[in-house]
């Protein structure tokens, strides 16, 4: 009985199914008119997304970091070796200098093959952090404990992105990038003259770079 | 852009010209007059003008022919072509199915030179391409009229005609191809669609139906098909026929570009307003730093300030978040933003359009005398289905639409969920807020009587988190409206018939303290064509609203308990009035009325509103403008908050007079200039949103100083160039040149927020392969810090990115949005460490079935 009323089920089901399958035909794009190495050597817009962990390396004033970083790439494939981008960087800092580093820059980019491609870039940072090993004393060896001001960034990129379709490609990158900010910042120095205390104003001032190595993973569109 | 420049084996390709030079220089649009209605711009020695035949100074007169004596008028000698480049068909010219006409208007100079070509009647973009270019390389003989070289404009028609259908003769077939076309991403059926198929070396042809279906009788063995439409991208692939068979298929083929936002044809109707800008589509939907929101838009238009660039509550020609009006419909809305920088309570799918009135707005509008920001829904078709879901950084929403067929109604259901409480997660502020909010409407009725009938509502809570995980909610927010709405008449006389049901709730302290405001606000409008010339508008609006309210410190048993009540109403008329043909006067007036416990209120509002037409050209209307009128509003809250509304009924209603006087022009291509002045004089002011000492020595604000009347006074000039077309680009450049000022102990002093300059650039373009790339500059300068002076100058830039990703049966649309995306620090007073430095970058995501 119940082999009888699994068989029916079974033609009912093929039946079905045949009825489907000729009412609905699979649907079908267009094969490939021209190769996805060749689309992605068209000159157009481009913009990536990339993400990534870098390391200051530490040279005094400088505090030494760690950061996670987000960015955005956006550009224009120029010729089929050469391209014009912009990225957006943006470094949440962390270990003995916690804040968030920012930097835009205009790249020329070299591909010197279908996937890997070789980037410089100059532009303008923002640096916004302060020291959590360390506060400042007025003294004349002060060091600031903090920073938030502009910067001029520069940066070398090597990327290499595997071409996934016509649309979409992503890969690893290793990026180089030194940052140097005018750091000011003004304290309060508190000091006694007889009963009154008064108080001045100090300013210090001082250089910070950073130089930073760090991986990224880029996923890119077109 | 992908490019297939193949064409399919045999089709021989046909294009036909049409020149009508000679006969088209008689139309209309030839700029060349008779002398009887010569114009001259110009002296006697400087070349004519466009649009001009002769200078009067030196106007030929009838001449007598030398042999007949008859008197001869000068003539009209139209241009002569002396060589005309090949219009070079482009390949799209293959995918035809039915011929198309493409009409340009040529300048041609006196030197017979061309001076632009510009497009009358569009064939297609590749085929205007194609004519435009050639027209450009035309040469010609000028025209001439009484023997001297004049400049006219001609027209030039180029029809291209598909090409022929290839029928082989005498092939044996013995399979069957048949199929249906389908767009890619949108499942939209493709009529009068091109296919090829070669089997072998023998091409077989044939055009989708209109249900964009096919069959093609064919031989058997492997056949290469092709699909063209200039609309689409290039299709082909491969199919194997076996004798005797049929076989079904279903092809998506890809469109060149997927505009997220159909293409409306606005028609012209005459405006009535004076100060109004309507912004609609990418303009409300994909300014960058704006999340996607309409009426966050706002703030890059002229006359528009802020308090600090992070809240969305605007500084209209200086006045008082409080003072201008929120409204969705016409109807106003308690709360429009979440908390903590959120997005408007509504879901940007419902908004058509955002109208803008920085000031002199008309009699249909009472009770505020800042600016009016007007959200309008757009009547939903009959056949409308959506189905729309997104997710970013700080929260996720759906919006679902479509037929309800067994009841004839169209049902629309929407919602969001904002979760801003991970971001102070991460930032370890210790702080938590959320929110949601939910939209729901049903439509019905035909095509001069319809209803509908829309409920939504919005809740806010914000507060701590303890190192221990637990919550405690500092405060709370939502509200809740039904808006029932029945609409009789077509085009520009539809009356309305609209029931507003309301409930608001504010809460604080955990919910210890409550206020509550209950609300019914029934309200009619009509229109009537009195003559010709006049128009009559009126309406007449009623507000019921019960008060009440729990204040108290929390633990004790004994609370204050408030409760009152409000009733009010208004009416309004006005006649939209041409005394003559190029003047347009719109005089109105409204009345107003707010009665609560303590005192009843009443305002007059006489208004006159004007509009001029300077001149007419092919460029558009230039516009002469003004308005002058009196403005009242009851006292309100800094900010709208549900259950705040009008307080301190007591202390009398706000007044402003608001002149305006501007111009209206079009310029190159598709821009259009606006340039206003206007003076503002408000007096008394309640309210006002301040953070300086007012009229005491202390150094606090007090509760008498938000209740101290002011007077105030702006005055200024804003200026906005606006891209109006409706191709690749969008855009525009708003300044602002303001002063906003208080009386203080009989001098004039800067508002607390008063800048000087305000500078905002839009800008986006729409690139190949779905992109659309947008950018928004903001620069503005110092307001009066508290400590003296005023702050340094501020700047932002955002940037927005979109791609349209499209997938066989819906779309996904990608963007991501950067607010403040190179960290440029916001001053708040005088002092360099008082920055704010901050950027908002969001990803999301947007599905559309």
């Amino acid at each position: 009985m119940s082999l009888r009323l699994g068989a029916v089920c079974s033609l009912v089901l093929a039946s079905t199914s045949a009825a489907f399958a000729s009412d609905s035909p699979k649907a079908r794009i267009s094969d490939d008119l021209i190769d996805k190495h060749q689309a992605w050597r068209e000159p157009g817009f481009r913009l990536a997304l990339s993400f990534g962990y870098e390391t200051n390396l530490a040279s005094p004033p400088t505090p030494a970091s760690t950061s996670w970083v987000p960015s955005l790439h956006v550009g224009w494939r120029l010729t089929d070796r050469f391209s014009l981008s912009s990225t957006l960087r943006y470094s949440v800092m962390g270990g003995s200098l916690s804040g968030l580093r920012f930097s835009g820059t205009l790249e020329p980019t070299w591909h010197i093959t279908d996937g890997f491609a070789v980037t410089g870039g100059l532009g303008y940072g923002v640096l916004m952090g302060s020291r959590t090993d360390y506060y400042t004393e007025i003294t004349d060896n002060a060091v600031l404990s903090a920073c938030d001001d502009g910067a001029l960034v520069a940066l070398a990129r090597v990327t290499y992105l595997f071409r996934v379709g016509h649309l979409f490609a992503t890969g690893p990158a290793l990026q180089l990038d030194s940052q140097w900010t005018s750091c000011t910042d003004t304290y309060e120095s508190y000091e006694w003259y007889g009963d009154e205390e008064r108080v001045t104003e100090v300013a210090l001032q001082d250089w910070w770079w950073h130089k930073t190595i760090g991986v990224l993973w880029v996923f890119a569109w077109r | 852009m992908a490019q297939d420049n193949r064409r399919p084996l045999g089709v021989r390709v046909a294009v036909t010209s049409h020149v009508s030079l000679v006969g088209l220089c008689t139309m209309a649009g030839f700029a060349a007059l008779p002398p009887a209605h010569a114009q001259s711009t110009a002296g006697a020695n400087t070349p004519p003008t466009a649009g001009t035949v002769l200078d009067t100074t030196t106007e030929p007169m009838p001449s007598a022919d030398a042999l007949t004596g008859e008197v001869v008028e000068p003539k009209l000698e139209p241009p002569v072509v002396v060589s005309s480049a090949e219009v070079v068909p482009p390949p799209e010219v293959a995918a035809l199915t039915q011929p198309t006409t493409v009409v340009v208007l040529i300048r041609v100079t006196a030197e017979g030179a061309i001076a632009w070509v510009r497009l009358k009647q569009s064939g297609g973009s590749v085929f205007d391409e194609a004519v435009m270019t050639a027209a450009t390389r035309f040469e010609f003989i000028p025209a001439t009229f009484a023997g001297e070289p004049v400049e006219v404009e001609i027209e030039y028609k180029q029809t291209f005609v598909p090409p022929e259908i290839t029928e082989p003769v005498g092939a044996a077939t013995d399979s069957v191809l048949a199929g249906t076309i389908v767009e890619k991403g949108t499942r939209r059926a493709l009529a009068s669609i091109r296919i090829a198929v070669t089997v072998d070396t023998e091409l077989f042809e044939t055009v989708t139906n209109p249900e964009g279906k096919f069959e093609i009788a064919l031989p058997h063995g492997d056949a290469v098909v092709e699909v063209y439409s200039y609309e689409h991208k290039g299709f082909r692939v491969q199919e194997v026929l076996e004798p005797e068979q049929r076989l079904d298929v279903r092809y998506l083929i890809e469109r060149q570009s997927y505009n997220p936002y159909e293409v409306v044809v606005i028609g012209k109707r005459e405006r009535h307003v004076v100060a109004r800008t309507t912004l609609r589509d990418r303009e409300i939907k994909q300014v960058p730093g704006t999340f996607g929101d309409p009426f966050r838009v706002v703030s890059t238009l002229p006359g528009v300030g802020n308090v600090i660039s992070l809240l969305a509550y605007p500084i209209v020609r200086g006045t008082s978040p409080g003072s201008t009006g929120f409204l969705l419909d016409g109807v106003r809305v308690p709360q429009l933003f979440h908390m903590l920088a959120g997005p408007a309570v509504i879901h940007p799918e419902f908004i058509d359009r955002v109208d803008f009135y920085p000031g002199s707005f008309p009699v249909e509008y009472g009770g505020y005398t800042g600016g009016i920001v007007d959200g309008i829904t757009h009547r939903t078709r009959a056949d409308e289905g959506r189905f729309d879901g997104h997710i970013d950084l700080t929260n996720a929403g759906l919006f679902l639409r479509g037929p309800i067929e067994p009841l004839g109604i169209t049902g629309t259901i929407a919602g969001r969920y904002g979760y801003p409480g991970l971001l102070l997660n991460l930032l370890n502020t210790g702080a938590y807020a959320s929110y949601w909010d939910y939209q729901a409407q049903i439509d019905g009725g035909g095509d001069d009587r319809w209803w509908r009938a829309f409920a939504f509502g919005s809740f806010d809570e914000l507060g701590e988190v303890n190192s221990l995980g637990e919550r405690t909610t500092m405060a709370g927010a939502q509200f809740h409206r039904v808006d029932l709405t029945y609409f009789v008449g077509q085009g520009e006389f539809v009356d309305t018939y609209k029931l507003v049901l309301g409930f608001d709730q504010t809460e604080a302290d955990n919910a210890n303290e409550a206020l509550t405001t209950l609300s019914v606000e029934p309200r009619a409008r009509w229109s009537y064509r009195i003559t010709e010339d006049v128009l009559l508008n009126a309406g007449v609006e009623l507000m019921a609203r019960r008060f009440s309210g729990e204040v108290g410190p929390s633990g004790e048993a004994a609370k204050l308990q408030l409760e009152s009540h409000m009733i009010g109403g208004g009416a309004f008329a006005a006649l939209a009035w041409h005394p003559a043909e190029r003047l347009l006067v719109i005089p109105g007036i409204r009345t107003d009325v707010y009665s609560n416990d303590e005192a009843t209120q009443m305002g007059a509002d006489p208004r006159l509103l004007w509009r001029y037409r300077l001149q007419a050209n092919e460029d558009g209307e230039i516009w002469l403008k003004g308005g002058l009128g009196l403005y009242h509003q009851p006292p309100r809250f800094l900010v709208p908050l549900p259950g705040f509304e009008e307080l301190a009924l007591r202390y009398g209603l706000l007044q402003s007079v608001q002149t305006t006087l501007g111009v209206e022009a079009p310029l190159f291509g598709d821009f259009a200039l606006d340039t206003q002045v206007y003076f503002n004089w408000m007096d008394p002011i309640l309210f006002d949103l301040s953070y300086s000492v007012v009229g005491d020595d202390t150094d606090s604000l007090t509760a008498d100083d938000l209740f101290q009347e002011r007077v105030g006074r702006s005055y200024g000039i804003e200026i906005l160039l606006k891209h109006h077309g409706r191709d690749a680009l969008f855009g525009w450049l708003s300044y602002t040149l303001s002063w906003s000022e208080r009386e203080e102990h009989g001098q004039w002093v800067p508002f607390d927020f008063d800048r000087r300059h305000m500078l905002n650039l839009v800008a986006g373009i729409s690139l190949p392969r779905n992109w659309d790339v947008a950018m928004r500059l903001s620069l503005q300068s110092g307001r009066p810090a508290p400590s003296g002076g005023r702050v340094d100058p501020f700047y932002r830039i955002d940037i927005r990115i979109d791609k349209r990703a499209v997938w066989n049966d819906w779309l996904l649309d990608f963007y991501v949005d950067i607010v403040n995306a190179t960290l440029s620090a916001e001053r708040l007073d005088s002092d360099p460490d008082s920055g704010l430095r901050y950027t908002l970058p969001t990803v999301g995501f947007r599905a559309v079935f």
